[in-house]
């Protein structure tokens, strides 16, 4: 595999072992860097979010599903990345406009070169082949330096699916509050008050 | 067409430099302003969503909107300049009707008398801009405990080798409730002959009029408050203030030009929350739009008299921009190594550490040649936000990521049988040639405005100084039992503890601001955010802010004939 082939951007180069920096515990490298003020919001449908630039096709769910499986598994250790919904969720995240374009070309591109990886090394589809062959695929890619940080990057999502409040359409039941005894704190977010629609609500009310 | 209305005061800005000026100007029946460029949150807004306030940046704006050009020095020594859009080091804090002061911890400690006269006191250091004050403790006293009372300061004092002398025998809130581990730390320094004293926090203990006590929400830094306990400038002063009347709010006002006229500020020009310009008179202005936004609107406001920009004929406008020095640590203790009742006491939620010490604030230590300005060290526990907790297991300690069944092991020791006790330590960031703000004329912002370039370093010193007080922290844990023991002293600079850039003095040749925070050369302009501290002190500078904001708020009333 060609790695220098795969284009990581500039702002996850840097800080793809992030660990913690003093006083900026709650900045994280990813999202701190590209949400924004613009208030905007996408419920997270059912329906692959196909109108969107960055939708993805039925092939990358496949994969997406597979991968994320790979990364938080249903094990018996408390809910995997299936029950906690995180393969819609990150069908959200995608279809956020404040994320920054780039990275979100980026996340896409990790689906499509896992596929070309085992069509190079399988001959084979990823979709198609053994549950073991995925798995030696996935494997192989975590080695790569663009497999570490896409992975990196995935991860981010799936805890974000895992511990965010569920009104995000992903944490279900509060499964993963609940395995993790986390006490979210309160007053929980409303709808009006969620990302996406926050600063628009927060907006009206002052002028009204 | 109607006059336009004149203010007896605009302020620039609505964070803790504001607020004391808003709060005593309209308290006296004075005409208020602010301009704040970001949206008005309200108490009631305030959730405990880490998606909201942690994970996207809703408080602060869109780095692609408005970025900042950062430039720091390479490993080669070369300075390498970059659009934070790009790198993502996001610099600004807390962009609504109160500014950071919503988000902060409210760790309070006052500076000590040694932090006026550093250079009388400890001499020149190579390389550092060190300066002394031109006022000192004693004149800033009285405004401390103003703020104790008026923003709300929950705490104990005690005497101790290096207690700041103190016009009231104690604070006028009791402490907030502690964990255990406060009583841990407490008994492993009596073993180390430590001081270890009780933290003051800008955090209600009782009602304060209508202002409801803590609720131990388990969230308070980043988030803000559902109970308008924390001592933020919006719920503390500024809605105080909008009861009188004489205070009017413009929410999602940027301010982008200050316009001269015979060498008075006459008008602020603002964009409004559709982009259109507007502009207000005042008779006195006042900027406090946190240092660097503060500098940079300086910079930008030229005019003939001022060709390089308002109050910039000494060149100083942006110069010695100062953040806090120092760094972080902590250790762990594991469910295991603990009784049940320990265990249990432990994990109770909500409730704080609150245990400071100051005793190291000047070090003697064989590091140094003579004694030195030293530091103090906080102690916390580890945040509770889940998604950023989650965030820092994915590595092991080689700093190889962790994924599968492995990974989720980890997460569910980290959050169920494991709590890790933080410690921070703070120390001066010296203010050298090379820590400054400018303008970055070649990186426009979305209305079309040059951007802050902040060329970043820091003094070796601080470093230095920073371990000696890391490892003092590091023994407490270790007497305490504690496990994984680590610290991180750096010379990364904490975005939300910056000042400078404007600094006061006695010779308008060397400093902007005279000691009253005036402009040198214009009368009616005055600075009253973190900018214009010379030296920042060894703690957080929130207190010390709205302390001087309230020494320039009677400045103020006398100058409008109060």
């Amino acid at each position: 595999m060609k790695d220098k082939a795969k284009y990581i951007p500039k702002s996850l180069q840097s800080s793809t072992k992030w660990r913690m920096q003093r006083r900026q515990f709650f900045k994280v490298l990813l999202a701190g860097a590209v949400a924004t003020q613009i208030p905007w919001w996408m419920a997270c449908g059912r329906e692959v979010a196909s109108e969107s630039d960055f939708g993805l096709n039925e092939e990358h769910v496949q994969i997406l599903v597979l991968v994320q499986d790979f990364l938080f598994p249903s094990d018996g250790n408390g809910p995997g990345a299936n029950e906690l919904r995180a393969e819609k969720y990150m069908q959200w995240v995608l279809s956020d406009e404040n994320m920054d374009s780039e990275e979100k070309q980026y996340f896409i591109n990790g689906l499509s070169w896992v596929e070309d990886t085992a069509q190079e090394e399988l001959g084979q589809s990823f979709i198609q082949a053994s549950s073991t062959k995925q798995n030696a695929i996935l494997e192989m890619i975590s080695k790569e330096s663009w497999g570490e940080s896409w992975y990196s990057m995935n991860l981010n999502f799936i805890f974000e699916a895992l511990l965010s409040d569920p009104i995000y359409g992903a944490n279900t039941n509060n499964k993963g509050w609940d395995w993790l005894e986390h006490n979210p704190g309160y007053p929980r977010p409303t709808k009006e008050m969620k990302y996406g629609n926050f600063l628009q609500y927060v907006n009206q009310e002052t002028k009204s | 067409m109607p006059e336009e209305k004149k203010y007896d005061v605009c302020i620039i800005g609505s964070g803790a430099g504001a607020g004391p000026i808003a709060y005593e100007l309209s308290l006296a029946g004075f005409q208020v302003l602010i301009l704040e460029k970001g949206p008005w949150i309200k108490t009631k807004d305030f959730t405990k969503d880490e998606m909201v306030t942690s994970r996207r940046s809703v408080y602060s704006p869109n780095l692609k909107d408005e970025p900042q050009v950062i430039e720091k020095q390479n490993l080669n020594g070369e300075w390498i300049a970059r659009s934070n859009y790009e790198t993502g080091q996001d610099m600004w804090n807390g962009n609504c009707v109160g500014g950071s002061s919503n988000f902060m911890s409210g760790y309070f400690n006052r500076l000590k008398p040694n932090d006026f006269n550093l250079l009388s006191k400890y001499g020149n250091i190579e390389g550092a801009n060190v300066v002394d004050w031109p006022i000192s403790y004693h004149d800033l006293e009285p405004y401390y405990t103003k703020v104790e009372e008026i923003v709300g300061i929950s705490g104990k004092a005690v005497k101790h080798s290096k207690a700041e002398p103190r016009s009231t025998a104690d604070f006028p809130f009791p402490p907030l409730a502690e964990n255990i581990s406060a009583q841990w730390i407490d008994k492993a320094s009596i073993k180390l002959d430590y001081e270890s004293l009780p933290l003051p926090r800008a955090v209600l203990s009782r009602p304060q009029d209508d202002r409801n006590p803590c609720y131990y929400s388990g969230y308070c830094g980043s988030y803000g408050c559902s109970s308008d306990a924390k001592g933020s400038s919006r719920a503390a002063l500024l809605n105080k203030a909008l009861k009188t009347g004489n205070l009017e709010i413009i929410a999602n006002a940027k301010v982008f030009r200050l316009e001269e006229e015979n060498e008075k500020v006459i008008a602020a020009h603002y964009y409004n929350v559709k982009g259109h310009e507007n502009k207000v008179r005042a008779k006195i202005f006042v900027v406090a739009a946190q240092a660097i936004e503060s500098s940079r609107l300086l910079l930008m406001s030229k005019s003939d008299n001022f060709p390089d920009g308002l109050a910039n004929n000494s060149g100083r406008v942006g110069k010695n921009l100062i953040f806090s020095g120092g760094g972080s640590g902590g250790g762990e203790f594991q469910k295991e190594d603990l009784d049940d009742a320990s265990w249990n006491q432990l994990k109770v939620f909500g409730v704080f550490v609150n245990r400071t010490f100051h005793q190291w604030y000047e070090i003697n230590e064989k590091t140094f040649e003579n004694a030195v300005k030293g530091g103090s060290i906080d102690f916390l526990m580890e945040h509770n936000n889940g998604i950023t907790r989650a965030i820092h297991q994915k590595w092991d300690e080689e700093g190889n990521l962790i994924y599968g069944s492995k990974l989720k092991e980890k997460l569910k020791h980290y959050f169920t049988e494991l709590r890790s006790l933080n410690f921070e330590v703070f120390v001066d960031w010296l203010p050298t040639d090379d820590c400054y703000v400018k303008l970055a004329e070649e990186v426009k912002d979305k209305w079309g405005d040059p951007v802050a370039h902040i060329r970043i370093h820091n003094h070796q010193r601080d470093v230095e100084v920073g371990q000696v007080l890391a490892e003092k922290a590091e023994n407490i844990l270790r007497e305490m039992g504690a496990k994984n023991i680590s610290s991180n002293i750096s010379g990364a600079p904490p975005p939300n503890l910056v000042a400078g850039g404007c600094r006061f003095g006695e010779d308008p040749k060397t400093s902007v601001l005279n000691s009253d925070c005036q402009a040198h050369d214009i009368d009616n302009l005055f600075i009253t955010d973190g900018s214009w501290m010379p030296t920042g002190g060894s703690v957080t500078h929130t207190w010390t802010i709205y302390a001087n904001s309230f020494r320039v708020a009677d400045v103020l009333k006398e100058k409008l004939g109060g």
